[in-house]
């Protein structure tokens, strides 16, 4: 790695080539992607999604009873959400068990998903998602969220819409929707984004982080292009749905 | 028409809002993906999968876990007909005078402490009841060893210690299913 950094500072590893990214896509244009939703049995509602080289598994269980008692609240659900990579999905092996960075990565994607989800139905219940990063790249937090939304609505949650989450990198200073991994380690900024979709159209911010470092326009033309990189990933989080359901309701027919 | 959460339904001066769809600002929107159906001015969205909830005629299963003069504390873990936890879950209550037809003077006699019991809910404040043929207990344990308790025609043998039980016997007794 160490050697690489210096080749890119020497300029001799370019990340934009011609105006094309490493992989071939144009600047605006998101990696291939792959969802599929109801794929575990014991889960109440569950999602596998593929982004690019990412592969990750939500499962969401609840509304149940929670415990330790304590956590409870009277008047509304408690949402968990756990960020975790398998030792085996990185490069080099990740000692298991949580570290400061999935801690931080639990808590926002769950304070986005907090922010559809209507907890207020469901008084001293718990609603626990669980996403697991199979196979890392750069974005595995955006590729939970698109997961972890595709997992709820597979388990029947009420929410008031949906959650789409894409980021977007500066790389040589051009700005880049959904970063691979060589953009995000040598690029100069990352910023991830989700975004509260209702009927087709952007709502509200619902995740916003950022390092780096970005102009405030570059920052505006980012969101911008986040925006359109996540209504394309919604619809393709409502074909997963619609195409499981359609297959469930073909079951029924037998 | 299918729909996903957050889809534009309609204004709340059209419909009612019903199951799986609420209002904000004047709007209805659905809650969960699904169905839409209308009925009588009330739109509501039959979701892809359903969050329990018990109400009056529904067969549950639950386990006795305190027992006063009158009355049992149950608590509910399933409704029948769904694999998933339910929607809301409190303790509910089955009184003496719904454990059988005839007059049953002592609650011990028809439910114990640790039981699994199969029951109708016969109202919306979680009363239940195990009057029927099929509800009652549907596994126990004896009270001097803790060991699951063999049915004999109308009362409950232990295996081990050869302890004898009464209790209002279901007739899903032993047999694993509800």
């Amino acid at each position: 790695m160490a050697s690489e950094d210096v080749k890119r500072l020497k300029g001799e590893i370019k990340l934009i080539v011609d105006g094309k990214r490493l992989d071939g896509r144009a600047f605006d244009e998101l990696r291939p992607i792959k969802i599929e939703a109801g794929v575990l049995k014991r889960a109440d509602g569950s999602c596998y999604l593929e982004m690019g080289k990412n592969k990750v598994v939500a499962a969401v269980y609840g509304p149940r009873e929670v415990h330790p008692r304590h956590l409870q609240d009277p008047i509304k659900a408690v949402v968990r959400y756990r960020y975790n990579m398998a030792p085996f999905s990185v490069e080099e092996r990740k000692r298991p068990g949580p570290d400061r960075r999935s801690i931080e990565i639990s808590k926002v994607s769950r304070e986005a998903l907090e922010a559809v989800i209507m907890k207020e139905l469901f008084p001293r219940c718990g609603i626990d998602v669980f996403v697991e990063v199979l196979q890392a790249d750069a974005g595995s937090r955006t590729a939970c969220l698109n997961a972890a939304s595709v997992a709820l609505v597979d388990a029947g949650v009420p929410m008031r819409g949906m959650i789409s989450s894409v980021a977007v990198a500066k790389v040589e200073g051009h700005l880049v929707l959904d970063p691979t991994k060589e953009e995000d380690f040598y690029g100069e900024a990352d910023i991830p984004f989700a975004f509260f979709i209702r009927n087709d159209k952007i709502e509200s911010i619902a995740l916003l982080q950022m390092d780096g470092r970005v102009t405030k326009s570059e920052l505006m033309e980012a969101l911008q292009m986040a925006k359109k990189g996540a209504l394309e990933i919604y619809r393709m989080q409502k074909e997963a749905i619609k195409s499981r359901y359609i297959i469930e309701e073909a079951d029924e027919n037998e | 028409m299918f729909v996903f959460p957050g889809d534009f339904l309609g204004y709340a001066e059209e419909y009612v809002p019903g199951e799986g769809v609420y209002e904000e600002e004047g709007k209805l929107y659905a809650a969960t993906a699904g169905e839409v159906v209308v009925e009588d001015k009330v739109i509501k969205v039959r979701t892809v999968k359903e969050i329990p909830e018990v109400g009056k005629n529904d067969i549950v299963v639950g386990r006795v876990v305190d027992t006063r003069n009158s009355f049992a504390m149950v608590e509910i873990v399933r409704k029948k007909g769904s694999e998933r936890a339910l929607r809301h879950y409190d303790r509910a209550l089955l009184h003496v005078s719904n454990i059988s037809e005839g007059y049953m003077k002592n609650l011990e006699n028809g439910v114990r402490y640790w039981d699994i019991i199969r029951a109708r809910v016969i109202d919306n404040n979680l009363r239940l009841s195990i009057k029927e043929e099929d509800m009652g207990v549907i596994r126990a344990i004896c009270r001097v060893c803790g060991t699951p308790l063999v049915r004999e025609k109308d009362k409950l043998k232990c295996p081990e210690c050869g302890n004898v039980e009464r209790r209002k016997i279901s007739s899903y007794y032993g047999s694993g299913e509800w």
